[in-house]
């Protein structure tokens, strides 16, 4: 894959730091000549899921071999023409992407037994466990899975539980290319030890005309530290400005050093991301990446100046008690506040955009 | 080029704390009085355990229902913002559409923001009678919310008159149902109830499998037991409790 360059990182989030649970993510990545791959998955936290951080090693593994042989065993044209599909849950999968699940699920319950067999549960381990449950060693392995795979002909991400894969298009504009699932919110999963995982998958998949120029995936931990969506993107639009700028050594070594920083200021779970991106491409949109985020800040600006003429215009003109005034002006400090630093993050996106990043 | 630097924000979560409370014609008078009392005196206490976590900032909204619905704000805000302007008692309880209406605001459409930028909602429902409208269709469109049923709910029912079989259907549990049967009970324990659900809702870690609710349920347990007029609304009835609203 020439002009393809791929990552991943993953390291113990600061709760798992303090408790002295393992790191329980787990990422992968890889480039041929013939496809680029990367993934990541990351083993559940809850007490239950005791040897998930051996479970996600496994669903990484497993997706791997899974991954290449699909890659080399299909017939190269038949998703080179194919427009970014999006198939969520419920609709009909390609017969070629639901025999590539099922393999995943299998091929990770026969790994997760072997590992069972070889490593029988421990007394503590089997007071934690739930004898009635006979899924239950699988369930102690339970895990999410993203995974991204490139060949010359087509490129295709697909995930099982919570985490975020997100894109950047030809036109510098973020987007999530997998359909949501519903049954993922808060801190709850499915995953890919359910009963019914080879239904819980989500995709997309597309031919050349619709490869993205980069795509990223992270783990929960990673989405739950920016919140609304547009702070992840503008997480991972940094991160493309930077392989972009500064190159892919400096930029992996920003990543690795970041990292266990955002779990510090963050969500403090474990946290791990992959990804790949085209070389070239990526400094051509670098400007529309820019301008992607200097739009998305204008419109938080002008919906800020407009809360703010309301609240102006209760204080002057609606009659309201001294308590009232006082929270008034509070909620106008705040939108104040809000400004100033929306106001700032413009200037510094503008700044840097003319120097080149 | 640090990859966190200003153009990239990593805010605080947000734990919306929501008041639901009765306004019909019974709660007037000692009832309504010490409820807006209550509600006055612990948003401050709300703004100092927001101000004092570094995981989440907690805002508030406040729905009262009578023959109608109505917000006391159009969005939830920071305790600091929020004004309580006391609430007035007439009418009827139309607890199901009070259902429906929360339903609506628990949505990123409403009062949510994404659920990775979110803890669940803590919800503390107060009541002192039955609900005179359709309440189970209105609590079978809650149930079916994927907020309603992360959220720690708690009810407070004010009297022997609360319909407490219908509390318990709102929480999931009687367990967290609590009763009190006299002024000073009701502001204790809603002050007790609203610290406690925001300190545990607003916090990243669980003590275990423990869900959010249980570890609300249990500390609230043990506080209502010093709690003269208050008592968990599934303890035995062996204990003779009077109301005493004057």
């Amino acid at each position: 894959m020439i002009g393809i360059k791929c990552f991943n990182s993953h390291c113990q989030g600061e709760s798992h730091k303090a408790t002295g649970k393992p790191c329980q993510d787990f990422s992968f990545s890889i480039k041929t000549e013939g496809y680029a791959i990367a993934m990541v998955s990351d083993g559940h936290g809850g007490e239950r899921y005791f040897r998930s951080d051996v479970g996600s090693k496994i669903a990484v593994e497993v997706a791997h071999r899974c991954l290449v042989e699909f890659a080399e065993g299909i017939s190269p044209s038949l998703f080179a023409d194919l427009p970014s599909t999006p198939v969520g849950i419920g609709d009909t999968y390609h017969p070629e992407l639901q025999r590539l699940v099922e393999a995943i699920v299998v091929g990770w319950r026969n790994a997760v037994l072997e590992h069972a067999t070889a490593n029988p549960l421990t007394e503590t381990e089997q007071l934690i466990s739930n004898p009635k449950d006979d899924h239950e060693w699988e369930k102690t392995y339970g895990c999410t899975l993203i995974a991204t795979l490139l060949t010359p002909q087509f490129w295709l991400a697909f995930q099982i539980g919570d985490g975020k894969c997100v894109v950047i298009d030809k036109e510098g504009v973020p987007c999530e290319p997998i359909p949501w699932d519903d049954k993922c919110f808060l801190n709850k999963t499915t995953s890919i030890c359910d009963t019914d995982a080879a239904r819980e998958f989500r995709y997309c998949i597309g031919g050349k005309e619709s490869f993205p120029i980069a795509v990223f995936m992270g783990s929960d931990g990673i989405d739950d530290s920016f919140g609304e969506e547009e702070n992840l993107y503008n997480f991972y639009i940094q991160l493309a400005k930077g392989f972009a700028k500064d190159g892919y050594e400096a930029t992996i070594a920003d990543l690795i050093a970041t990292l266990p920083v955002l779990s510090k200021r963050g969500s403090q779970d474990d946290m791990s991301v992959a990804g790949w991106y085209e070389d070239n491409a990526l400094s051509h949109i670098s400007q529309k990446m820019s301008e992607w985020q200097l739009s998305r800040l204008k419109a938080k600006q002008e919906s800020l100046s407009t809360k703010i003429a309301s609240v102006w215009h209760q204080i002057i003109f609606k009659g309201t008690t001294k308590e009232t005034k006082r929270s008034m002006f509070d909620e106008l400090m705040r939108y104040g506040n809000e400004k100033n630093v929306i106001n700032k993050r413009i200037l510094l996106i503008k700044n840097k955009s003319e120097n080149g990043n | 080029m640090s990859l966190l630097d200003e153009t990239v924000e990593i805010p605080r979560r947000t734990m919306t704390l929501f008041f639901m409370i009765d306004t019909s014609g019974s709660m007037a008078g000692s009832k309504i009085g010490a409820v807006n009392d209550a509600v006055v005196n612990v948003l401050p206490m709300l703004e100092e355990i927001s101000a004092e976590n570094p995981d989440a900032e907690i805002k508030v909204a406040a729905l009262e229902f009578s023959t109608t619905c109505h917000w006391l704000y159009n969005e939830p805000k920071p305790a600091n913002e929020f004004v309580w302007q006391d609430v007035q008692a007439s009418a009827l309880t139309s607890l199901g559409a009070a259902c429906k209406e929360l339903s609506g605001k628990l949505s990123r459409s409403g009062f949510m923001k994404s659920a990775s930028g979110s803890f669940a909602p803590a919800i503390i429902l107060l009541s002192d009678g039955a609900p005179t409208d359709d309440f189970e269709s209105g609590l079978a469109v809650l149930k079916n919310n994927n907020w309603f049923k992360a959220a720690i709910k708690v009810a407070v029912a004010i009297g022997e008159d609360a319909d407490k079989e219908v509390l318990a259907q709102f929480t999931g549990t009687n367990e967290a149902v609590f009763t009190v049967h006299n002024i000073e009970a009701l502001k204790q324990v809603i002050r007790i109830v609203a610290v406690t659900s925001s300190q545990i809702g607003s916090k990243s870690s669980t003590a275990g499998d423990t869900t959010k609710q249980e570890q609300v349920i249990a500390e609230v347990k043990s506080a209502v037991d010093n709690i003269g007029g208050a008592e968990v609304a599934s303890a035995p009835s062996s204990t003779v409790s009077y109301d005493d609203w004057d």
